[in-house]
């Protein structure tokens, strides 16, 4: 049966063209936002390792450029800053940092490693940074007065990186292996996981180092980030602000809550998903309609040949049948093609950050939607080749 | 004649109801879609007011800066566009603006979030905005800093209340400053991106002069030049002041940027490497490319269907032509069916967008978006329409044409 409809469908190959493209572009495009449904969803069941309810942020913006903004007076402006905000009640900590989650902001250094190099992402911070974003360590301890005037630089690890440098061995006290011209650097303690990027970025190998103290040629953080009670409102945040502008006028500042941040972070991450979405809707429609006229087309030209089977016994399952396997057959030819090239993207590691899992969600998916879809299509005019009557067909010769 | 083919237009379509169905529904959606891209591209790119210069005006909008060791690129700052561009001799104006920024005011305990633009007071010269109340700030307050400002009708709403009177005079407080209400304008869609905003202060209003010595980002420039042919003339001559202008940071030894419309800025960010040449030709190509594609799929997949609609007629065709009916009548009794079918889809698409535009301008989605469904856009729409019915009917009509009578009257559509 297999054999004879697959004659059949390559004697019409003319008008099968067009449903194979379609069948082809629409797996891909389904399959491509499957998988990074599947990937986000993969990353976001990992530990974040920080807590960032309650905890604001207000960058403090000098109006001047970066080389501008280099000097001593510039970090005792801003460590004036951050004690003043920590006195305001209604806060319980505040630190000074460069950066905060959910930017999209990455500082990257490389790490000598047997010959090569590894990319680790990086964050300087001060020793209130592990209270105000609830911090916990799985080893050794947090930065703290003790570190004050030491010769080497004190970090904390994520597991991951601890793993990649380390191995099994314990890192706590053990040097950082380190790049010409850079100072000393000490493994102090180990968190289970730091993801600054947020719940729905890649995990990656995170690296935290106490800031060095003031330095000339180096500018100071630019963000005063601060823990404040729960179910605080905007009269803190107009507290806080009146406070900061009192003491140095000569700044603008800007505070911002981080769950409004993780809120826009959501939206600019599935944003793109859902336009994804909606053109592999539109192409599944194209594949639909495709479909469904090809279909058409089969069924009025083969009244004659169809009657005949039914004239010879066949029963109208029988011709359901048949008209399915046809649609089945016209439609593989593009999900295997599809197969074949994204098959390669774990076979070849194209894409490391992907994982195993994510692609064989996506491919499932796609392959499942596909076949489903042109079930359903191939429904109608299925029925339409049963009530093909014999007498009526055989009866224009 | 005509009245003839679409009675019988009509009831063909109506004989199988589920393909006309299913063809009215790919036509229609494709057409929607097609003048939902047109109506966002219109509504960024094409000229309304306030910039009613739009024709013989150029923008700044991008710098960037590099040295043997270093680059930088993005937006300028204002003290690169107050040395390069604001002395243009070739320009009639040159008005220096920011970037919108978010700026927030506490209002009986409630956080508001506006768009803050600082501008200097030739803006008000080259951009007409429609004042409702009072007038824009001047060079003179910009000189002296002070603490003035122009409001959009939204934000007077939002700050005094919708009934409250003239809001000329009044203060409000934002970013932790106070500022005097001197104007009210309407509101300006986000999609403007020269003019949008919802609250407008003068530059020198900032709490310190660090903008005046800072080369990179926050700020444009918008030069009107005295007529269009003027236009190349103002160019050539900012490109000689980039050659000739001394960098104050050391590191950088080759400025690169363009005076160019919104249009031409856009294609060199998404299109050129090199950031010294823009491609407008390049985009309006590809977009207009990706139009073609997108309608190209529907079209095929309904010449397949057209197809089957006509060869399930092959008895009747067989015995007109029998009855001495010319190719040409039935191609032509073909077409008209299939440009009337085009046509409905058409039409259903139209009123689909309509109503996706005004559900889209009623939430707030896009902040005071105002899509205008003018003439320019219908008339798109309809030339896309007819375009699609002849094309998808033409093949499936020659093919009709080959049948031979006596075939076609046995029943066979080959």
């Amino acid at each position: 049966m297999i054999r004879h409809l697959l004659k059949l469908a390559w004697n019409r190959k003319k008008s099968n063209v067009l449903v194979v493209v379609e069948v082809f572009a629409s797996f891909l495009v389904v399959f491509v936002v499957a998988t990074s449904v599947a990937y986000v969803a993969t990353n976001a069941k990992l530990k974040l390792g920080f807590d960032a309810r309650d905890v604001w942020s207000v960058r403090c913006d000098s109006g001047v450029s970066h080389h501008e903004g280099e000097g001593l007076e510039h970090y005792s402006e801003m460590d004036r800053l951050v004690r003043e905000v920590a006195a305001v009640p209604g806060v319980e900590r505040a630190t000074g940092t460069f950066a905060v989650p959910y930017q999209n902001s990455r500082a990257v250094t490389s790490l000598p490693k047997d010959g090569s190099h590894l990319q680790v992402e990086f964050l300087d911070v001060d020793d209130a940074f592990a209270d105000v974003f609830r911090i916990q360590l799985t080893r050794g301890r947090w930065f703290g007065p003790e570190d004050e005037g030491r010769s080497w630089r004190p970090v904390v690890l994520n597991r991951r990186l601890a793993g990649a440098l380390f191995g099994d061995e314990d890192p706590i006290g053990r040097p950082l292996p380190r790049n010409e011209g850079d100072g000393e650097s000490r493994v102090v303690g180990i968190v289970e996981e730091f993801r600054m990027a947020g719940e729905l970025s890649a995990a990656e190998l995170f690296l935290l180092r106490r800031i060095e103290p003031a330095q000339a040629g180096t500018i100071p953080p630019r963000n005063v980030t601060l823990r404040v009670a729960p179910e605080s409102g905007t009269d803190l945040e107009q507290a806080i602000l009146a406070r900061m502008r009192a003491v140095d006028p000569s700044k603008t500042y800007e505070l911002r809550r981080i769950d409004d941040m993780r809120a826009e972070y959501f939206r600019m991450r599935l944003a793109p998903l859902l336009v994804g979405g909606l053109v592999a809707v539109f192409l599944l429609m194209m594949v639909a309609l495709g479909l469904l006229g090809v279909l058409w087309q089969n069924v009025t030209r083969r009244t004659r040949e169809l009657a005949l089977r039914r004239s010879a016994g066949a029963s109208g399952a029988d011709i359901r049948r048949q008209i399915l396997l046809e649609v089945l057959l016209t439609t593989t030819p593009g999900v295997l093609l599809g197969t074949l090239l994204v098959v390669q993207i774990p076979m070849l590691d194209l894409m490391p950050s992907l994982r195993g899992v994510a692609v064989s969600i996506g491919l499932l998916i796609a392959v499942g939607a596909i076949y489903a879809l042109t079930t359903v299509c191939a429904l109608y005019p299925a029925w339409m080749a049963m009530r093909v009557l014999p007498a009526e067909a055989l009866r224009c010769e | 004649m005509l009245r003839n083919y679409l009675k019988t237009a009509l009831r063909v379509l109506l004989r199988r109801k589920f393909y006309t169905f299913i063809s009215l529904f790919a036509i229609s959606f494709t057409l929607l879609v097609v003048t939902l891209a047109t109506a966002m591209l219109d509504s960024i790119f094409a000229p309304y007011p306030p910039e009613v210069h739009a024709d013989r005006s150029l923008l700044v909008m991008s710098l960037r800066m590099s040295g043997p060791k270093a680059s930088q690129e993005g937006g300028p700052g204002y003290g690169f566009l107050d040395r390069c561009v604001r002395g243009l001799a070739s320009a009639e104006r040159v008005s220096i603006f920011s970037d919108p920024d978010e700026a927030v005011s506490f209002l009986d305990g409630r956080k508001v979030k506006s768009f803050l633009r600082r501008t200097d007071g030739e803006y008000w010269k080259i951009l007409e905005f429609d004042f409702v109340e009072g007038e824009p700030f001047t060079a003179a307050d910009d000189r002296e800093g002070n603490p003035v400002a122009v409001i959009n009708e939204a934000t007077r709403d939002r700050f005094f209340g919708a009934n409250a009177g003239p809001a000329a005079g009044k203060s409000l407080e934002v970013a932790g400053r106070s500022f005097r209400v001197v104007g009210v304008v309407r509101n300006v869609p986000i999609t403007r991106i020269v003019p949008f905003g919802d609250i407008w202060v003068p530059i020198g209003s900032q709490p310190n002069d660090a903008y005046k010595s800072d080369w990179s980002s926050g700020y444009a420039a918008v030069v009107l030049a005295p007529s269009r042919k003027d236009l190349p003339r103002v160019q050539a001559e900012f490109q000689e002041r980039l050659k000739t202008t001394q960098i104050p940071d050391p590191e950088y030894t080759t400025l690169t940027s363009g005076a160019e419309t919104l249009f031409e800025t856009v294609s060199r960010n998404l299109l050129s490497a090199r950031l010294d040449e823009s491609r407008p030709g390049l985009l309006r190509a590809i977009v207009i490319l990706v139009l073609v594609l997108f309608m190209a799929l529907p079209t095929l997949n309904l010449v397949n269907l057209n197809l089957s609609r006509i060869l399930e007629r092959a008895p009747e065709i067989g015995v007109r032509k029998a009855f001495g009916a010319s190719s040409l009548t039935l191609v032509g009794q073909f077409v008209v069916e299939n440009v009337f079918l085009t046509l409905v889809g058409g039409a259903l698409g139209w009123i689909l967008s309509a109503l996706v535009l005004a559900a889209v301008e009623a939430s707030d989605l896009i902040p005071y978006a105002h899509f205008q469904l003018n003439l320019r856009i219908l008339a798109w729409g309809v030339l896309t329409a007819l375009f699609f019915g002849v094309l998808s009917g033409v093949y499936p009509a020659w093919r009709m044409s080959r049948l031979h009578p006596v075939a076609a009257l046995r029943g066979a559509s080959e």
